[in-house]
């Protein structure tokens, strides 16, 4: 009971952590007006999250590294994917280079972005670092949610009767921490943000990490009382 | 012979996945759901009145995954009551789409009433316009989510551990965020805003000030829909596809431990082929002028 | 906004009490009825809530806010599920539900208002208002399905085979769907909630036929639920035209001053 407890907490607080590296522009971003992924963080983790536990729900027989791995690299995998071909709509349907205004120097590729951002608006696209920022996001997502999803199987497996559809009610449950705790992480970053790199990211990941650890506590409680009744 | 069959699936899935794809994008710009939508919203306050379709019912993931839901649900009751399995996929097909439709109605007619302030009238002749090659679309991407959810619970061996309804929820969300953060670029940045130059980001101050017009009288959503399926849409499915083909066919060749690495060779890649195009987008087009 | 025609205190105490109350008599025969009614009423509720606290920007979209506190309600509901047959009470399920909702909602928005120095006043007994909404439409719409508030039931025929997910969709997008459709300067109370009625009609006309799986009278519930959909959208058709600057059946816009047509 304590180790569902403990990895529950830590899987509900890397998923929190996750969503913050994530960069997202929201609406926006379909707009070419700011650099990110176009759409809400929520709804984009909840995407990569749930690509994860799919793939984990096909290998959860496995020793408990592997399944977390698999769930972690099919999340990067998704979100490698989705912010590649965002990239590519944004460079030959709308026809703009890759920048974004929150920082002056992309510090891997080293392209200088202010020159390269269109007149009226903060940036468009993924650059190499912000798309580098959303993988690990995914890693620390798909970790976490795939934590969440094994540590919940393999109790329900052990100490209930249920034999049936166990694969299912894990998932559920697992979802629904994606759904509480990647909302409560939007509103602490409130709109935009370009990932690690960016000015913002300094001032919210800590109270974001407080917050996502505060609340995946009273879930894990409530998660403990529920599969305790199982 | 098992792993053939397998393999066989997987591609399989992979190309429904690719439609499913497609026309969940198109499905979306018909009816203009997701994120260019606030722009359409925004029109009227600015003094452009227009005959674009313009539907909220919610975020793309949220309305994907609850139209997949119901069709997901329906069959999983029609299969447990011993319904042929063509039938239930059809059936169930049907009801989710007939829903999504009395969705797009009271949702069209619903903002554009609030925005009555702006003068902005209600058409009725678009829902009728509309409608058909909206649910159209809506019917083929909910058909082909439903058959790949099919396939992954009933067909593939080993099975995924889950049910269909909750098979098709995750599909479904997963596609809606994924058309949401590739197709609507096209739409939102690029039809929407055609009058202005080609290769500029949509500056703030324009915000709202959209194309309403055609060569010969107002712009309709069928015009968008021509538009983003030469480009947006089809990419759209290539990516939901190849997200769906990877997820399965790296353990399915390479075991689930060298899967592991080849994921990673491939996440490398991606990065790569992403450093790549943004050089040559900045090669190709150069630095603003002031 | 137009001034509502109908406070939002009435509509919480009467949908509260009146979910509660439907609750319990769906053990009767044909208690179906009680649930289609019980889910009817704490949609409203959710809706209206809603009405208010959409007009805050949180960060991120409105339906955020309720697919976040509906995962709550669900995760509250499935609580007072194991809970309550634990210590042996199945009677006491909707209470605890209750509690726990109410108690999930405000840890949230303490966070929102001590963390991340959200300052909206109406913030905290919304979120608890809104969680409360969805638990009890939640559990309504499981009742529809498994007729009854029986736990082990409710276990078997909702939860472990995953048609929870369908529950928590529905009420997500029947409580989500009317505010963000009928957003704007012009919105009005009895167009809104009229369209959260017709929704959520339409989704319990869905949920009866998944009744079929348990109950012999689910044509019933679904005719109930379709003339219930017909006539809240006949409703919502008519206040649509009223308030409509103008309807149109061909045509273009009308010349406005810049004369552009």
């Amino acid at each position: 009971m304590i180790a569902l407890f403990i990895s529950i907490i830590v899987g509900a607080t890397l998923i929190g952590i996750g969503v913050h590296f994530i960069p997202v522009g929201g609406a926006p971003a379909a707009l070419s007006t700011t650099a990110g992924i176009p759409t809400g963080a929520p709804m984009i983790t909840i995407g990569m999250g749930i690509t994860g536990i799919l793939v984990t729900s096909s290998v959860i027989g496995q020793s408990q590294l592997i399944v977390l791995l698999s769930g972690a690299t099919s999340s990067m995998i998704m979100m490698a994917v989705t912010m590649l071909f965002s990239n590519i709509v944004h460079v030959y349907g709308v026809g703009v280079p890759i920048s974004s205004q929150s920082f002056e120097k992309d510090p891997i590729t080293g392209f200088s972005q202010e020159n390269y951002v269109s007149p009226g608006t903060t940036g468009h696209g993924i650059p190499t670092v912000s798309f580098i920022s959303g993988l690990f996001g995914a890693l620390l997502g798909g970790l976490g949610g795939s934590l969440a999803y094994y540590s919940i199987f393999n109790h329900i497996l052990i100490h209930s009767s249920i034999t049936d559809n166990i694969g299912t009610i894990a998932a559920v449950f697992a979802v629904l921490l994606f759904f509480i705790i990647a909302v409560i992480s939007s509103y602490n970053i409130g709109g935009t943000i370009q990932g690690f790199y960016d000015k913002k990211f300094k001032t919210k990941i800590v109270p974001g990490a407080i917050s996502c650890f505060l609340v995946s506590v009273v879930l894990s409680i409530f998660y403990v009382i529920i599969l305790g009744g199982i | 012979m098992d792993i053939i069959f397998n393999l066989l699936l997987v591609t399989v899935m992979g190309l429904i996945a690719v439609i499913a794809g497609m026309f969940e994008d198109l499905e979306s710009d018909v009816a203009s759901t997701s994120n260019p939508n606030s722009q359409v919203q925004l029109a009227p306050q600015v003094g452009k009145l227009h005959k674009l379709f313009n539907r909220a019912v919610s975020g793309e993931p949220l309305l994907v995954g609850t139209m997949a839901t119901i069709a997901g649900t329906i069959c999983y009751c029609l299969l447990t009551s011993n319904t042929s399995v063509i039938f239930a996929l059809l059936i169930s097909t049907l009801i989710a789409t007939t829903i999504q439709v009395i969705f797009s109605i009271t949702s069209y007619m619903g903002r554009i009433t609030s925005q009555a302030l702006y003068n902005q009238p209600l058409f009725m002749d678009m829902l009728i316009k509309h409608l058909p090659t909206m649910a159209a679309h809506a019917f083929i991407n909910l058909f082909s989510i439903l058959l790949l959810s099919y396939i992954m619970v009933y067909l593939l061996n080993p099975p995924i551990a889950l049910t269909l309804p909750i098979t098709t929820a995750f599909l479904g969300i997963a596609l809606g965020s994924i058309g949401s953060a590739v197709g609507d670029i096209h739409y939102g940045a690029e039809k929407l805003y055609q009058t202005f130059e080609f290769g500029a980001g949509i500056s703030v101050s324009n915000n709202g000030n959209i194309t309403t017009v055609s060569p010969l009288g107002s712009r309709n959503s069928i015009d968008v829909v021509e538009f983003c399926s030469k480009f947006a849409g089809p990419l759209t499915g290539l990516c939901f596809g190849i997200v769906i083909f990877l997820s399965f066919w790296i353990t399915m060749v390479f075991g689930i431990v060298y899967g592991l690495i080849v994921s990673l060779i491939l996440i490398i890649l991606l990065v790569v082929i992403n450093m790549l195009l943004e050089r040559k987008s900045r090669n190709m087009y150069g630095e603003y002028e002031k | 906004m137009a001034d509502d025609l109908i406070p939002s205190q009435i509509i919480t105490l009467i949908s509260i009490i009146g979910s509660l109350i439907c609750i319990y008599l769906s053990q009767l025969e044909f208690g179906g009825i009680f649930s289609i009614i019980a889910t009817a009423l704490s949609v409203v509720l959710g809706t209206n809530t809603l009405r208010f606290i959409g007009k805050y920007s949180l960060g991120t979209g409105i339906p955020s806010i309720i697919y976040m506190l509906t995962a709550s309600g669900l995760i509250s509901f499935i609580v007072g599920l194991t809970f309550s047959s634990r210590i042996g009470q199945p009677i006491l399920m909707p209470i605890i539900a209750l509690l726990a909702a109410a108690i999930i909602a405000l840890i949230i928005s303490m966070i929102c208002r001590y963390i991340f120095k959200i300052e909206v006043e109406i913030l905290t007994a919304s979120f608890i208002k809104i969680s409360i909404a969805s638990m009890l439409a939640i559990l309504s719409g499981s009742t529809l399905i498994a007729t009854g508030i029986d736990t082990t039931l409710i276990m078997d025929s909702v939860i472990t085979n995953g048609l929870i997910i369908f529950l928590m969709f529905a009420v997500v997008m029947s409580i989500q769907n009317p505010y963000n459709s009928c957003m704007g300067p012009n919105e009005d109370q009895y167009r809104t909630l009229f369209l959260a009625l017709a929704n959520i009609f339409l989704f319990l006309s869905i949920i009866s036929i998944i009744s079929s799986l348990n109950s012999a009278v689910w044509y019933i519930y679904l005719t109930i639920s379709i003339i219930g959909c017909i006539i809240s959208l006949y409703k919502y058709f008519k206040y649509t035209k009223m308030q409509a600057a103008s309807v149109r059946w061909y045509g273009l816009w009308s010349n406005n001053d810049e004369g552009d047509y």
